[in-house]
């Protein structure tokens, strides 16, 4: 770890130092937000992925067993960067802030929402499904529930999970391109999604676990510094910027006037604006319950999610499981301190009515724009967005097209397939799944919180309740489990058609009553509670979980002897 | 442990010591985290009073004077600001003509006869100096307030003013009525109370949560020498 960590941070100081000495070419910086072709952010963005790619070929794993392994080279704090960067996606980096401009205080239960779920799969989960001793959360599954078709319907969920979830990275991977490239958002997200298929072709077999750390370093960096820029700049507490953007806050909530200028010559003053603060305002359309059920399904989402899960199977002792989730949040927190920051000075700095309409999903870089932040610090926090999307998706598409190559084709459609055969499959299947998420990504159905939150829900109420009961309760039974299954599969098609109908302006029956209680950002706070209770109803009505199950999950898990 | 129902593991009926033990610190542990979360943010709703802003509860007072022609040039320009401090809260109220014609016509009421004709030029000329405006309103030194005067004209007609809608009552109480309560109006640090604790003091409590469990979680497979068959 020590040795990928110096090469990373000796990048980082190369980049940063390539930044100063292009300086003076880019003093006169834009006074437009958007617009053309912007030459550094491009340059900045390109060396990052072919950074990736090249420590990807350095750390190039030999085979299935070397690629697993690699993670028992690694320490406990870079697992947990590892862990940061595969969580940590468009989602993070741009589309909190965003929510947060947009709606105030109801943005705060996403931040909390995906911190807090790692308590939950912690507390609950992490260390046991580490002994439990399976590779993908689909065998867990297969294996707890004795099912096939339990292991080919978690399959597919763990394919749809995979697919909402990189819908809304496309999304952010295309207003990055369209920011640094200016072409439309059409092009961009077509060009940068093309841009990610063929980096996670390329990297697929690479050395995945270390070029995480190096790519948490890079999107850390660039969220950071320009986080200190702007608390400097205007003068508030700038050594510790996540404490420091409080009195923006407060000044957004009372409307005081500040000294400063935006880059547009606009005063930073807004007027009062409590409904940028204060809990569950009527402005921002969010209530109590809203708030309240959207961080409950983000929690139980992230203790449900495969490619989370899936990182525990790969750590040495059941110990750095626990310990790397513990870093792993606290390097999440790292980011997730500061992204309010970034809505704040948002909101101030583009309170001026000439400002317009901005982007919410963008609003991260608009804001360093607008708090004249030097271009080219600006620049590397576009790609450090862009750097935080591909990690996710790639990781994404590997999950989602390996779930399909080794838990569909290769275990119930044909067995007797060769390694080529089923590298082939994977490839086609990622292929696939991109040019449909880039279809899916054109349609610009929500902002990219919302369109992650939906992923988060499936797997809420879908997986999390086969693993809750899997592990703490013996009796769960393959009955049981496909009970559960079905009612956490209906809700999320019956959610899921509703939203879609409302989209395409069809009315049915019930739809504002579905649109509030069961609206797909946050369905699962009811049909997690309703899938457990099937699984129990149903369980406890059929036969008991057979001899070999009970004393493996007793024993091995739970140390029954 | 011969029987075969030894092997029965039930969160809620822990068959051994360790997971007596484990289980134990599982529930303290949730049971912590569930009161930061969620216990917090029922205190701040139980605490919450609507509480409506200061321009708010002076239009309220100056309203129903403007509406039966008694109002004194004070409470006028009150109205006047509070139509603005509301245009100026986001860009979709820009586009309501109901405020901007309400805004328009009180600034036409309360301008000086001399002014009224210029207000009516600047209305059709979006580039005009509308400083007047600002004085007569008393917000030179308010930049944000300032910035949104030129969006909140537009035509009217002088011989039928519509200072007051009803429509705008219930936008007007959609943005200007906030829940409020001890906890949003206490500064630490710089910020409201509730929303250093949501957005910082939470997001550590979690990672402590989680360091704690670990250190505990070490220190009881120690105890029961339970790792060490695990690897």
């Amino acid at each position: 770890m020590n040795r990928i960590a110096y090469k990373a941070l000796s990048i980082v100081i190369l980049l940063s130092a390539m930044l100063l000495i292009a300086v003076p070419a880019f003093a006169a910086s834009g006074t437009t937000l958007e617009g053309s072709f912007k030459t550094m952010p491009a340059i900045i963005l390109i060396s990052c992925i072919v950074l990736f790619l090249v420590v990807g070929f350095m750390n190039k794993a030999e085979g299935t067993a070397d690629f697993y392994a690699a993670g028992r080279s690694i320490s406990r704090v870079g697992s947990g960067m590892a862990i940061a960067s595969n969580w940590m996606s468009a989602a993070s980096f741009l589309g909190m802030a965003a929510i947060m401009y947009g709606s105030g205080y109801h943005g705060l239960s996403y931040v909390v929402g995906w911190t807090g779920g790692y308590c939950l799969l912690l507390l609950l989960m992490a260390s046991q499904i580490r002994r439990f001793g399976k590779y993908t959360a689909t065998d867990f599954i297969g294996d707890r529930y004795y099912s096939s078709g339990m292991r080919f319907w978690t399959a597919i969920i763990a394919i749809f999970i995979s697919f909402c979830y990189s819908v809304g990275q496309f999304g952010g991977i295309g207003l990055m391109f369209k920011w640094i490239f200016g072409m439309n958002y059409s092009a961009s997200v077509i060009v940068g999604g093309l841009v990610v298929l063929s980096y996670t072709l390329i990297s697929g077999m690479l050395g995945v676990t270390k070029n995480q750390i190096v790519q948490y370093i890079i999107l850390i960096t660039a969220f950071l510094i320009p986080a200190f820029i702007l608390t400097f700049k205007f003068d508030y507490f700038w050594l510790i910027p996540e404490l420091g953007y409080g009195r923006v806050v407060s000044d957004i909530v009372a409307g005081n006037s500040t000294p400063f200028i935006n880059s547009l010559g606009h005063a930073m003053q807004t007027v009062p604006q409590p409904e940028f603060a204060m809990p569950w305002d009527t402005a921002t359309g969010k209530d109590f319950f809203q708030w309240m059920a959207t961080c409950f399904a983000l929690m139980i989402g992230t203790a449900g999610l495969p490619h989370v899960i899936q990182k525990f199977y790969v750590v040495p002792k059941p110990a750095d499981a626990r310990w790397s989730v513990t870093w792993g949040l606290f390097f999440i927190c790292l980011l997730y301190w500061t992204a309010p920051l970034y809505s704040a000075f948002g909101r101030i700095l583009s309170s001026n009515p000439e400002v317009g309409n901005l982007a919410k999903d963008a609003i991260v870089v608009y804001t360093a724009q607008l708090g004249t932040v030097n271009p080219l610090i600006v620049g590397f926090l576009a790609a450090g967005a862009v750097s935080a999307a591909f990690s996710t998706v790639s990781g994404l598409l590997v999950a989602g097209s390996s779930a399909f190559s080794n838990d569909i084709y290769f275990k119930l459609i044909n067995p007797k397939a060769t390694g080529a055969q089923q590298i082939n499959m994977a490839r086609i299947a990622t292929v696939v799944m991109a040019l449909g998420i880039i279809l899916v990504a054109l349609l610009k159905l929500a902002l990219v919180a919302q369109l992650v939150a939906l992923a988060f829900s499936i797997a809420g109420c879908t997986i999390f309740p086969l693993f809750l009961l899997g592990i703490w309760w013996s009796r769960s039974n393959r009955s049981g489990g496909i009970a559960s299954l079905s009612v956490g599969g209906f809700f999320t098609v019956f959610s899921i058609f509703y939203f879609i109908c409302g989209k395409f302006g069809v009315a049915l029956p019930g739809s504002a009553f579905v649109g509030y209680w069961l609206n797909p950002w946050y369905f699962a706070w009811i049909a997690s509670p309703l899938a457990i209770l099937a699984n129990i109803v149903v369980s406890l009505n059929t036969e008991d979980t057979p001899e070999h199950i009970r004393k493996h999950l007793a024993s091995e898990v739970h140390g029954v002897r | 442990m011969e029987e075969s129902k030894s092997y029965d593991v039930n969160f809620f009926k822990p068959s051994t010591p360790f997971l007596k033990e484990n289980i134990r610190a599982i529930v303290i542990g949730l049971t912590v985290w569930a009161v930061m979360t969620y216990g917090f943010q029922i205190l701040l709703k139980i605490m919450e009073t609507p509480t409506p802003e200061a321009t708010y509860v002076a239009f309220q007072q100056a309203a129903p004077k403007l509406a039966d022609g008694t109002a004194s040039a004070e409470e006028k320009v009150a109205v006047a600001n509070t139509y603005l401090a509301l245009l100026g809260k986001s860009a979709a109220l820009l586009k309501n003509d109901t405020l901007k014609i309400a805004f328009t016509s009180t600034v036409y009421n309360l301008l000086p006869d001399a002014e009224k004709e210029t207000l009516l030029a600047a209305v059709a000329d979006p580039k005009a100096n509308v400083d007047f405006i600002n004085t007569a309103l008393g917000i030179g030194d308010n930049k944000a307030m300032m910035a949104a005067v030129p969006y909140g004209l537009t035509e009217i007609s002088p011989d039928k003013l519509a200072m007051t809608d009803p429509a705008l009552k219930p936008i007007m109480d959609k943005f200007f009525i906030h829940n409020q309560s001890v906890l949003t109006d206490t500064i630490v640090f710089g910020f409201p109370f509730h929303y250093l604790y949501t957005a910082l003091i939470l997001l550590t409590s979690f990672v402590l949560i989680c360091l704690v469990y670990c250190q505990v979680i070490d220190k009881m497979m120690k105890k029961y020498e339970m790792e060490s068959s695990f690897e």
